[in-house]
C-alpha cells in the first residue's frame, strides 16, 4: 500500500512540475482536491487528514503500477472502510490487547523446567522421581564435600579459614560498594 | 559484586518461593497433573529446591570470603554456580532423550503442561513476596560480609601464636642462626 501511495504521489508531482514551468525549483504541495483530480472531490474533503490526499490518486498512476509488476490498483484501494476501520475505532488496539493478554497470562503457571518438578509431576519411585532424587543427592553431596573441606572446626578462632586481610580489588569483587550501588538503583 | 550475582543467579530458592507463593490447589493439581500430585510431594519439591539453593548460596558465600585473589574468587564462584545448574542441565538432557524415551516423554509433558492459579502474579502481595526474598538474602549476606570485613580490619584473623624452631647448623659459620620455621 505504501508503494502504491508513493507511486501515485510521485506521478502527480512530476505531472505538475512538467505542466507548470513555474512549479520547477520550488516546493510542490500536492492537492488532489484540485480540478485535475479525476473524481472531482470537493474543497471540504481537502480538510481531511493528509493521508486521504493519496487515496484518490489519478488514474494515470494505475498503469504504472501494473507495468512495475504490482497487483491491480483495486488491491491497494485504501479508501475501503475495512482497512482503517479498526484504527479509527481504537487508536491503540495492540496496546490494549497485549495488556489484556498480560493480565490473562499472570494467572497462568507451569512447573519450572528442572528435575525438582519431577517430584510433583511423576509417580513416587518412578524413573523420573528417582532421577530427581539422584540429582538432589549429587548436588547436596558436592556442597557438603566443599563445606567439609573449607570448614576447619579444630581452628577455634577462624573455623572458616578466612584470610587475615585481602587486597582492595578482592574486596571490591566480594561486595564492597554493593550497598551504595543497590541504594542508588 | 559477587554477592549480588550469587543472589540473582540462584534461581532454585526463587522458584521455591514462587511455588510457595502460588500455593497448592488440590482441584487444579489433581486435574492437571493427576492424583499423584499430592501436597506432600509439592512440599517435598519446595523443601528440596530451597535447601539445595540455600546450601549452594552458603558455600558460594564461604568461597567468596575465603579467596584472597580475584581469579580464585571468580573461579570458585563459577564452580558453585555450575553445581547449582546441574538440575536444569539434567532436565534439558532428559527432554533431549539422553536418559531414554520414557523420561523424554515425561519431560516433554512437564514442559508443555500449564495450570492456572487463583491470584495474579502482578499484585502487590506477589511483588512483595518476590522482593522480600531478594531483600532478606541480600541483607543476610551483606551483614555477614560486613562482620568479616570488620574482623579482618581489626586483625582478628591474624595469627595469635607463632612458633619458631631455631637450630645452630653444623655447616654454617659461628653465630649464624638458621630459622627453620
Amino acid at each position: 500500500m505504501t508503494m502504491q501511495r508513493g507511486a501515485a504521489k510521485s506521478t502527480e508531482a512530476s505531472g505538475d512540475a512538467n505542466s507548470d514551468g513555474e512549479a520547477r525549483g520550488r516546493t510542490i504541495t500536492l492537492d488532489y482536491a484540485s480540478a485535475d483530480a479525476p473524481n472531482n472531490r470537493s474543497a471540504d474533503d481537502s480538510s481531511q487528514d493528509s493521508k486521504d490526499e493519496y487515496y484518490d490518486a489519478p488514474d494515470d498512476a494505475q498503469p504504472q503500477a501494473a507495468v512495475a509488476g504490482l497487483p491491480d490498483a483495486d488491491y491497494y484501494d485504501d479508501t475501503k472502510d475495512d482497512v482503517f476501520a479498526p484504527l479509527n475505532d481504537n487508536p491503540h488496539p495492540s496496546f490494549h490487547s497485549s495488556r489484556e493478554a498480560a493480565i490473562d497470562l499472570s494467572t497462568e503457571r507451569s512447573l519450572s523446567k528442572d528435575t525438582f518438578s519431577f517430584i510433583i509431576f511423576s509417580n513416587p519411585f518412578s524413573k523420573c522421581y528417582l532421577l530427581a532424587a539422584l540429582v538432589f543427592t549429587l548436588q547436596s553431596f558436592i556442597f557438603i564435600l566443599v563445606c567439609a573441606d573449607v570448614i576447619d572446626l579444630d581452628n577455634k578462632g577462624n573455623p572458616f579459614n578466612l584470610p587475615p586481610n585481602v587486597t582492595v580489588p578482592v574486596r571490591i569483587t566480594e561486595g564492597k560498594f554493593t550497598l551504595p550501588s543497590v541504594c542508588i538503583i | 559484586m559477587a554477592i549480588i550475582v550469587a543472589i540473582i543467579t540462584q534461581d532454585d530458592v526463587r522458584k521455591a518461593i514462587n511455588l510457595l507463593r502460588d500455593g497448592y490447589d488440590v482441584d487444579v493439581f489433581h486435574h492437571i497433573f493427576g492424583e499423584e500430585a499430592s501436597k506432600s510431594k509439592w512440599l517435598l519439591s519446595i523443601a528440596m529446591r530451597g535447601s539445595e539453593g540455600l546450601l549452594g548460596l552458603f558455600v558460594t558465600f564461604l568461597l567468596i570470603m575465603q579467596s584472597d585473589n580475584v581469579l580464585d574468587l571468580l573461579l570458585n564462584f563459577s564452580a558453585m554456580e555450575f553445581v547449582s545448574l546441574i538440575d536444569d542441565v539434567t532436565f534439558s538432557l532428559t527432554c533431549e532423550g539422553f536418559f531414554g524415551s520414557m523420561l523424554k516423554r515425561e519431560g516433554a509433558a512437564l514442559s508443555v503442561t500449564k495450570y492456572r492459579v487463583a491470584h495474579q502474579s502482578d499484585t502487590w502481595k506477589s511483588t512483595l513476596s518476590t522482593a522480600s526474598y531478594f531483600v532478606v538474602l541480600f541483607t543476610v549476606m551483606i551483614t555477614g560480609w560486613a562482620i568479616i570485613f570488620a574482623k579482618q580490619s581489626s586483625g582478628k584473623y591474624l595469627c595469635e601464636q607463632l612458633f619458631l624452631q631455631l637450630l645452630i647448623s653444623p655447616f654454617s659459620r659461628a653465630n649464624v642462626w638458621d630459622v627453620l620455621y
